[in-house]
């Protein structure tokens, strides 16, 4: 395990950049006053209901939350002033009500935007459409799965389960280079993921439901950097890159890192998505390893105290007709490192790889209902089916 | 299990059921998440392929087609704040554009529905002189061939129609 003597100075440096950050909000909202005119209210919200069945075994809910799922989000925006605006959103789904967003919103130019509160941070493509109702698939991606994959339990979950919801502060901005080329940046202090002081991977209820706050006073970093260009007006390409850093325990003595990268290209009417996570996640290999894990140590006799879970999707929608559109998906999630003696997983490198098409039917305003089906070649367990079918709208 | 199944297909039924109730106030040009651009003018036509093309790259095009906006102000700074959004791909003429077509769509639906044309009344919208500070403005200085208001000019702040790219309003995520 690592220790890190400059934990202090990385809260030291996130505090000062969090007070900072309110202290201009609130220097902006005496300054910068304006006419209650321009304020705006925006209401928004989504709502899909899905029904995942498995047919290859007789109880799905051993593998997966099989069965009726409903995700519903709703959200209110209010513009304060022009520079100015609060977003909050609520959203309902497996585990309950959950709060999704509660933020100020400052911004100074193009170039610099603070967002302060609880909010998605800027990580990857995927968090840009992860609402059921923007993405083409009843499930989402197995790099980002929140719970609708099979053996959820086993792998829990998967690199960084979508939406990420964290408390903190981000700055972020774009520049427009001519018409062609944008660049945007993004660079956040939160909470970050976390984990009681005997896991040995992350616990993600710590990250909902009672206790919002962070567990080890310690703030996680990350960032994010993609390019867009304007190739015409019918193709577009984004490449995009996020890292994330920080500790998991109370003890800040297991840190995890994260870094994806992440392409998007469209062609009219054409969307292909690909991404790539991986997190490296340390754990407590406690007093006695050769008692707790199923493999020996190392060639230099010692126990491994991290594990890397990686994972791609490659993604391609195409609208047929207005009302018809296929969607093609190939993804996988991966687990390199030593498991303990009760994990499910019986090997060091234990992966799933999944294959998924589908089609959607668009209704009238846009409600879609969603068809899917899919296939899990898993490398420790034997091979599964699924079909998702679901209805999602936005309005 | 074969009530389980049928207590899902209910759910299921019923969910289906709000959702399609929710689309009912839908215009009747609405196919499927597109529209129907054939009776609208050629301009407006050809800015709705800009709208379809950069728009549903974050969400479904559903989104600012159901929304609910007859604010000709509030379009303005909703175009300026996706067109900030990281990885938009929407640059000052696209943003002019979509402008352009959303406007025109917002003015259809008044007229679909029978309610007031706001372009019919000016005083509704910000003028220079009341309007804070760097907010959007739309100047009524005439009308397009199809009667709709002018869009003008998007991005440098040099133009009248967008607020300036430095006093912009925020910027939010496209997801609900």
């Amino acid at each position: 395990m690592s220790r890190r003597p400059q934990g202090k100075r990385t809260t030291s440096l996130a505090s000062l950049l969090l007070a900072a950050g309110c202290a201009l909000a609130a220097i902006l909202g005496v300054v910068w006053p304006r006419d209650a005119r321009s304020q705006e209210h925006n209401f928004a919200g989504s709502l899909q209901a899905n029904y995942l069945f498995v047919p290859t075994e007789k109880r799905g809910r051993d593998l997966s939350l099989d069965g009726m799922s409903t995700e519903l989000s709703l959200k209110v925006a209010v513009d304060f002033t022009d520079n100015i605006s609060a977003n909050v959103k609520f959203c309902y789904s497996c585990h309950g009500v959950e709060l999704g967003m509660a933020f100020v919103d400052v911004r100074l130019f193009d170039e610099l935007n603070i967002r302060i509160g609880r909010f998605n941070p800027g990580f990857g493509d995927f968090s840009l459409r992860h609402d059921p109702a923007n993405h083409r698939t009843s499930d989402k991606p197995l790099p980002y799965d929140m719970g609708r994959m099979l053996r959820l339990a086993e792998f829990n979950l998967g690199v960084l389960p979508s939406p990420y919801v964290d408390q903190g502060v981000e700055i972020n901005g774009t520049h427009w280079f001519g018409d062609t080329v944008q660049l945007d940046y993004a660079v956040h202090a939160v909470g970050g993921l976390r984990a009681g002081p005997n896991d040995r991977d992350v616990d993600f209820t710590l990250m909902r439901s009672s206790y919002y706050i962070d567990n080890n006073s310690e703030p996680a970093l990350g960032g994010r950097v993609s390019l867009t260009l304007n190739l015409s007006e019918d193709v577009l390409l984004t490449l995009g890159g996020s890292g994330m850093w920080g500790h998991l325990d109370p003890k800040r003595q297991n840190e995890y890192w994260i870094v994806g990268t992440d392409l998007y290209l469209r062609i009219a009417s054409f969307d292909l998505h690909a991404e790539y996570l991986a997190r490296r996640t340390e754990f407590d290999v406690g007093e006695s390893p050769n008692e707790t894990f199923r493999f020996g140590p190392g060639k230099d006799g010692k126990y491994s105290n991290f594990f890397i879970k990686d994972g791609f999707y490659v993604e391609g929608n195409l609208p047929v007709s207005a009302r018809f559109e296929l969607v093609a998906r190939f993804d996988g999630l991966r687990r390199l490192g030593n498991v303990t003696l009760n994990s499910p997983l019986r090997s060091k490198n234990s992966m799933v790889l999944r294959y998924t098409a589908g089609f959607n039917i668009i209704l009238e305003g846009s409600v879609r209902l969603k068809f899917s089906g899919e296939f899990y070649d898993f490398t420790d367990f034997k091979d599964e089916i699924t079909i998702n079918a679901g209805v999602a709208a936005a309005f | 299990m074969t009530t389980e199944w049928l207590r899902g297909v209910g759910a299921a039924l019923a969910a289906a059921g709000v959702c399609i109730a929710l689309s009912c106030a839908t215009t009747t040009n609405r196919i499927g998440d597109s529209l129907d651009t054939s009776q609208y003018p050629p301009d407006i036509r050809d800015a709705y392929k800009v709208f379809a093309v950069r728009c549903s790259r974050c969400h479904t095009l559903a989104r600012p087609l159901n929304a609910r906006i007859n604010d000709p102000q509030q379009w303005v700074r909703y175009v300026q704040r996706m067109r900030l959004n990281p990885a938009s791909g929407i640059n000052a003429k696209n943003g002019e554009i979509i402008l352009r077509f959303l406007l025109h769509y917002m003015h259809q639906r008044q007229k679909e529905r029978g309610e007031p044309d706001t372009e019919d009344s000016p005083e509704a919208l910000p003028t220079s002189g009341d309007a804070p500070l760097g907010a959007a403005q739309v100047e009524v200085d005439g009308a397009l061939e199809d009667g709709s208001r002018p869009v003008s000019s998007i991005g440098d702040g040099s133009e009248v129609g967008m607020p300036e790219s430095q006093t912009s309003t925020t910027k939010t995520e496209a997801t609900p």
